[in-house]
């Protein structure tokens, strides 16, 4: 249902600001690191800018991150062997921002932007590995290891702020390489390096 | 200003990468049972063996009992034993959660089977009434057990000797109450439980803790043996509250010891009783087939 609404409200905001002048389309693909949890992934991200004023831009944009991590355990507890823990995070977010640009005219430019996010994501976890102690005949285990942890899910609140390098590739046509950060507020914050496109009409 | 942007947001992304590193740990479900499981018996589902972590830490526990994947049936529990009754009569999955002081669940879901091995006779004996018999099949490494237990309460015609309940249901349900003399001596081959043998029927049962209500509860592969009370000094009591069954056991040449089960308690316990005192009866008898 939250992804629903976050879906209609991005439909609603690309389809007003679709209707102003001066517009860019940007599509990226980015890695992604989340620090807190040393987990590392990828995501994509579809963005919209709008012209208003030489060295101004308003972008809102949508993306989608899937980050993981494996950390080996191999240890007892009790009678317990502890194999390892599987973090796992993927998220949904949306955006606003204003863009400062920096020689929007030039062959390279340079777009600085900054402002508030909304994330839709599972919490890290979502499988612990570990071997049970024999069970008796009246317990059946499909296997002797076990695989565990409901994720956790839930909207975040948080900001973004990052930089874009732009290159002129043709008459309306850019390639871009970026890097920004998403802190997320009670949640998985993240660092994002990207490269895309933007189409300008 | 371009450049100072960068490098500001350059200094931000490393601040965040070299932010403290959170590894956090997951606790680890673990869940068995006392005991086998039967369908309806009480069983306790015993999850102490889980852990929030190697370093301790407190958890709490729900159950998905029915395994439906769907609800839980208990809430947050913060005691990891739980009493109840065996919802499945074959096999079926049951499920439990275990959350710890950071909110990270673990949850696991295993199979639990039964092995009912029984058929109901009727049993024939000495006796002017008949009753029936269930026979548990039962095996070990080297040797089948076939365990016969009196599947209803024995029944005399009325005498001055024992008591007997007036209307036809109550016996029908209770039983002829009778002395510990006139019980031992009932049928040449049906005999009075043990001691002994009553404990094999209480572990079989679940354990002192539970067999109780496991004894009574109306289950097809169970004793469901019921409370009619007891008889001293002729008078009637205890009944429907309590049921006192003898034992082939003397505990001195004026009293035997019999079991004591009751309506309101999961527990069992053996008593001492005057032999004049009128009692219930369970027959038994059993065999040992060896595997060479």
């Amino acid at each position: 249902m939250k992804r629903i609404i976050i879906a209609i409200t991005l439909l609603a905001m690309a389809g007003f600001i679709w209707s102003q002048d001066s517009k860019s389309l940007l599509i990226e693909g980015s890695w992604s690191g989340m620090p807190q949890y040393c987990m590392t992934g990828a995501g994509y991200a579809l963005s919209y800018q709008h012209s208003l004023a030489q060295l101004l831009s308003l972008e809102a944009g949508a993306g989608f991150i899937v980050t993981s991590r494996t950390i080996e355990r191999d240890e007892i507890v009790g009678d317990v062997r502890l194999l390892d823990l599987n973090y796992h995070h993927a998220g949904y977010y949306l955006y606003a921002a204003p863009v400062l640009k920096i020689g929007r005219e030039k062959a390279v430019s340079v777009d600085l932007y900054a402002g508030p996010v909304v994330n839709y994501q599972s919490s890290v976890f979502d499988r612990n590995r570990y071997e049970m102690p024999e069970s008796p005949d009246f317990i059946g285990r499909m296997t002797a290891i076990v695989y565990t942890n409901k994720v956790i899910e839930g909207t975040f609140f948080g900001g973004i702020a990052g930089c874009r390098v732009n290159i002129r590739t043709g008459e309306n046509w850019k390639v871009h390489l970026g890097v920004n950060t998403m802190g997320i507020l009670k949640a998985v914050s993240s660092v994002n390096a990207s490269i895309g496109v933007q189409f300008s009409w | 200003m371009k450049t100072q942007s960068i490098f500001a947001l350059l200094l931000l992304t490393l601040v965040g990468v070299s932010c403290k590193r959170a590894d956090l740990t997951s606790p680890v479900a673990l869940f068995d049972l006392q005991t086998q499981p039967r369908y309806l018996f009480k069983v306790n589902l015993d999850a102490s063996g889980s852990f929030a972590d190697k370093d301790g830490g407190s958890l709490e526990y729900r159950w998905d009992l029915n395994g439906d994947h769907l609800l839980w049936e208990t809430n947050w529990l913060s005691t990891p034993v739980l009493t109840v009754q065996f919802p499945f009569r074959s096999n079926g999955y049951i499920g439990l959660q275990v959350r710890n002081s950071d909110g990270i669940i673990t949850e696991l879901y295993q199979g639990i089977y039964t092995d009912e091995n029984y058929r109901i006779n009727k049993a024939w004996s000495d006796l002017d009434i008949d009753f029936r018999r269930i026979d548990y099949s039962l095996y070990g490494p080297d040797y089948h057990h076939l365990w016969i237990w009196a599947y209803d309460n024995i029944q005399l015609p009325d005498s001055d000797e024992w008591y007997n309940f007036r209307f036809s249901a109550d016996r029908a349900t209770y039983g002829t109450l009778m002395t510990w003399d006139v019980a031992k001596d009932l049928d040449s081959d049906y005999h009075l439980p043990s001691r002994t043998q009553w404990q094999q029927m209480i572990d079989f049962c679940g354990g002192e803790a539970l067999a109780g209500f496991n004894m009574q509860v109306e289950a097809e592969h169970g004793l469901q043996l019921s409370c009619p009370g007891l008889v001293t000094y002729d008078l009637l009591e205890e009944s429907g509250t309590s049921g006192y069954y003898w034992t082939g056991d003397e505990a001195d040449e004026d009293s035997a010891w019999a079991l004591k089960i009751s309506a309101t308690s999961d527990e069992t316990e053996f008593v001492i009783l005057a032999k004049t005192s009128l009692a219930s009866v369970r027959l038994m008898m059993e065999y040992y087939q060896y595997f060479r």
